[in-house]
């Protein structure tokens, strides 16, 4: 027996269920569940550069102490500590977060949403016992996969503010927005398969709105999936083994090189195309964000090699000799290192936002 | 009918099966995990036995296995390093110091070396860091005992304080930090784990050149490596601390006045140019560095030239890092690697900058120097007037 399709109206019932009542307050805890995830990321990245890592012995609990428990003015005894503690209170506070938004998101009659909520809570565990697992085995390598798994929750949490943005009320924008959303929250996946079957193969033309949308689409996964990519180089230079070869970080800093051009190019080639009236203020907005942050990255990144190991020879032999002495844990140190680490994960949220605006912009053009 | 994007294919796919994906995520992960607990575990680090510049064939396996045994009895690991009996090593700051990076359940901070020195200088010191290839100069490899900065006659071990300043000040220019806003005791640990990583490093290649050159026959007698090798370098390295009046040198800045200063300037410039200070082969006729000797080479690179292009790309292959070719300071920039202090200067002229092209002219027990005090105060005040950074 087929299944049966969803006519308009049930599922813009759908969207207004979603999009409304409940939802307001699941969206304003993916808001905080948002600022959570990032301080925790921003001690993540400082517990890295400051070697801190193993500064608490023992998971879960601290010193002994039940991690709540942990004597506040021992908090401050030493800077290490602070880090590690201070990451491990926010990450826990996130996890409990997300467990209240899964009871929240439960409430709406949206599977996708349900499902979403249960996945934010399964990568909030895995990250949580992985960053354990760091530090009872003391491998760094686990600390290696727990920093560069930290974007794509990240990145996932930014979806979830995305998809749980509330609906205005009713009205032309409303009637848009459904259309916008009943595509991506529509269960009839059979039925439109059959119908797509019975019609025969569609030839597009080149040239056509949807082969431009295609490519657009499929530009911003690439330029998301680059984005990450560089993270993960990044993240191996942030996460050196002390028995490494030196060819391998000479290759991953060429490399991490190589792709920050690539990026760049890629920032550039956005301003040219999200110049053209038919697209969004939304979209434009957000490549005007991306660029100042890939600015902010690419300045961070040549500073983060200096307060680390200074300018290079061939700068300071030809071309201006700056008296500089490298500084360990020093404040400036500290500062830009873990800035280039943390503005490479807003980078990654906010390509993940530009994508989904983009979609979003589309089902609306495509609606009207 | 409408072509359905690719994009909202995925989407609908994707909708279709979000619960298995999440089941399936969930499931993934958890095996991960597992997996994860299987294959990363701590493993105890060894050091490596020192075969760079040499054919590691022409060194059989017993007599590597030998070696390895005598340094490991004598000197332990990295996580568990020993002091040889009769060496004067505080063996609870080399605990500190050594091993993975932790703080114990008192607090107590442990493998400081590890936290703070390995991405360059390597586990055994030998300089071949992970970072080490992307730097200029390359980190010191410590297993020779030869450090570029110190207070001492040529040829003698450098003393606690000049580790100390080095650590302290940092090496300005190069990738070498401050650790100034470290607590004291860290640096102690640090210096004494250096210390013993010297010291090791030495024992290394005597014993290689025992084994491998002389053929000494095998197994080897620990307490004949202790006294005929160990215990003679650690005593060298005890030398400059003992007596200090033989083996240390003090500048004593003379205390001028404006014209003097710049008569000091004036003789100063003219025993540059004399031949006998060998300032212009290397740092050219107005201290620029473009000398006409531009081939120079530290002691840790030496070995990698050899004479034609062909043969320095075979001993490429025995060592971990490339050649690097050193430049001769050019004054006027003003960054002194060693220290901008007249005093600084002072000592690299003197004791001259060991391991390097550079010279020693002062004076050293049993050999006359080159130049007197007040010749290289004067050379000193001129050098400094290059880089604009008298302070008389």
């Amino acid at each position: 027996m087929p299944k049966k399709r969803l006519s308009q109206d049930r599922a813009g019932s759908l969207l207004h269920t979603v999009l409304s009542g409940p939802s307001r307050w699941s969206h304003r805890i993916v808001w905080a569940l948002w600022w959570l995830t990032f301080l925790s990321l921003v001690m993540g990245a400082f517990v890295t550069t400051y070697d801190a890592g193993m500064a608490i012995p023992d998971w879960p609990n601290t010193f002994g102490y039940p991690l709540v428990f942990y004597p506040i003015h021992n908090w401050f005894k030493t800077c290490d500590v602070f880090l590690a503690h201070s990451h491990r209170l926010l990450a826990d506070l996130a996890g409990v977060l997300s467990i209240c938004l899964v009871v929240l998101l439960w409430k709406t009659q949206n599977r996708t949403l349900r499902w979403l909520g249960i996945t934010g809570v399964v990568f909030f565990l895995f990250e949580a016992l992985l960053g354990g697992l760091r530090i009872v085995v003391g491998d760094i390598v686990l600390a290696n996969i727990h920093g560069c798994i930290a974007p794509l929750i990240f990145g996932f949490v930014t979806i979830l503010v995305a998809v749980t943005k509330p609906w205005q009320g009713p009205g032309e924008s409303a009637e848009k927005d459904r259309a916008a959303f009943a595509p991506v929250f529509s269960v009839d996946v059979q039925e439109r398969a059959r119908q797509k079957s019975a019609s025969g193969p569609v030839r597009e033309k080149k040239g056509t709105p949807e082969r431009a949308g295609d490519r657009l689409r499929l530009s911003l996964a690439m330029f998301v999936g680059l984005v990450y990519l560089q993270m993960i180089v990044g993240a191996q230079l942030r996460h050196i083994p002390p028995t490494l070869s030196p060819l391998w970080p000479y290759v991953w800093t060429i490399v991490h090189l190589v792709i920050a051009g690539l990026i760049g190019l890629m920032v550039v080639g956005g301003w040219l195309y999200f110049r053209w009236p038919a697209i969004g203020t939304a979209s434009r907005r957000w490549v005007v964000i991306i660029s100042v942050i890939y600015v902010i990255q690419i300045i961070c990144g040549l500073l983060t090699w200096v307060v680390n190991y200074n300018f290079p020879a061939w700068f300071l032999d030809y071309i201006c000799a700056i008296h500089y002495t490298v500084n360990e844990y020093s404040a400036l140190q500290t500062v830009i290192t873990t800035t280039n680490a943390v503005t490479a994960s807003l980078l990654f949220a906010a390509s993940v936002v530009l994508l989904i605006v983009v979609v979003r912009e589309e089902r609306l053009r495509e609606g009207g | 009918m409408q072509r359905r994007s690719r994009m909202t294919v995925l989407v609908d796919g994707i909708s279709a099966i979000r619960g298995k994906t999440t089941l399936g995520l969930g499931v993934s992960l958890a095996l991960l995990l597992v997996s994860l607990l299987g294959c990363t575990r701590y493993r105890a680090l060894e050091f490596r036995l020192n075969t760079e510049g040499r054919d590691s064939a022409s060194i059989s396996t017993a007599q590597r296995e030998s070696m390895e045994e005598v340094l490991r009895d004598l000197f332990g690991t990295p996580d568990e390093p020993l002091v040889p009996q009769g060496v004067s090593l505080d063996l609870e700051k080399l605990r500190r110091a050594s091993g993975p990076m932790m703080r114990d359940l008192t607090g107590v901070e442990r493998g400081l070396y590890r936290k703070l020195c390995v991405v360059c200088h390597g586990i055994s010191g030998d300089g071949a860091g992970p970072m080490a290839g992307l730097l200029n100069p390359y980190p010191r490899d410590f297993r020779q005992g030869i450090f570029k900065y110190t207070s001492t006659v040529a040829g003698a071990k450098p003393t606690f304080r000049d580790l100390e300043a080095m650590l302290q000040r940092g090496t300005p220019g190069t990738g070498m930090p401050s650790f100034k806003l470290l607590p004291n005791e860290d640096l102690d640990c640090l210096i004494e784990y250096v210390k013993y990583l010297s010291l090791r490093g030495e024992t290394e290649l005597g014993l290689l050149r025992l084994v491998v050159d002389e053929n000494e026959p095998l197994p080897l007698d620990k307490y004949a490596v202790l006294d005929d090798i160990v215990l003679p370098s650690a005593e060298f390295w005890e030398l400059p601390e003992q007596d200090p009046a033989t083996w240390v040198i003090v500048p004593q800045r003379p205390k001028l006045n404006k014209s003097e200063l710049v008569a000091a300037i004036a003789r100063g410039r003219q025993l540059y140019l004399q031949p006998r200070c060998q300032c212009v082969t290397c740092h050219g006729p107005e201290g620029r560095g473009d000398g006409e000797q531009t081939d120079l080479y530290d002691d840790w690179n030496k070995p990698k030239k050899g004479v034609t292009d062909q043969q320095t790309r075979e001993l490429a292959q025995l060592y971990a890092l490339p050649l690097q070719r050193l430049k001769a300071r050019n004054f006027h920039h003003g960054l002194f690697h060693g220290g901008d202090q007249p005093e600084d200067i002072f000592l690299r002229i003197y004791v001259g900058i060991k391991g390097t092209p550079m010279p020693s002219a002062g004076a050293a027990p049993g050999i006359p120097g080159v130049l007197t005090n007040e010749e290289i105060w004067d050379l000193v005040f001129y050098i400094l007037s290059l880089s604009h950074k008298l302070d008389v």
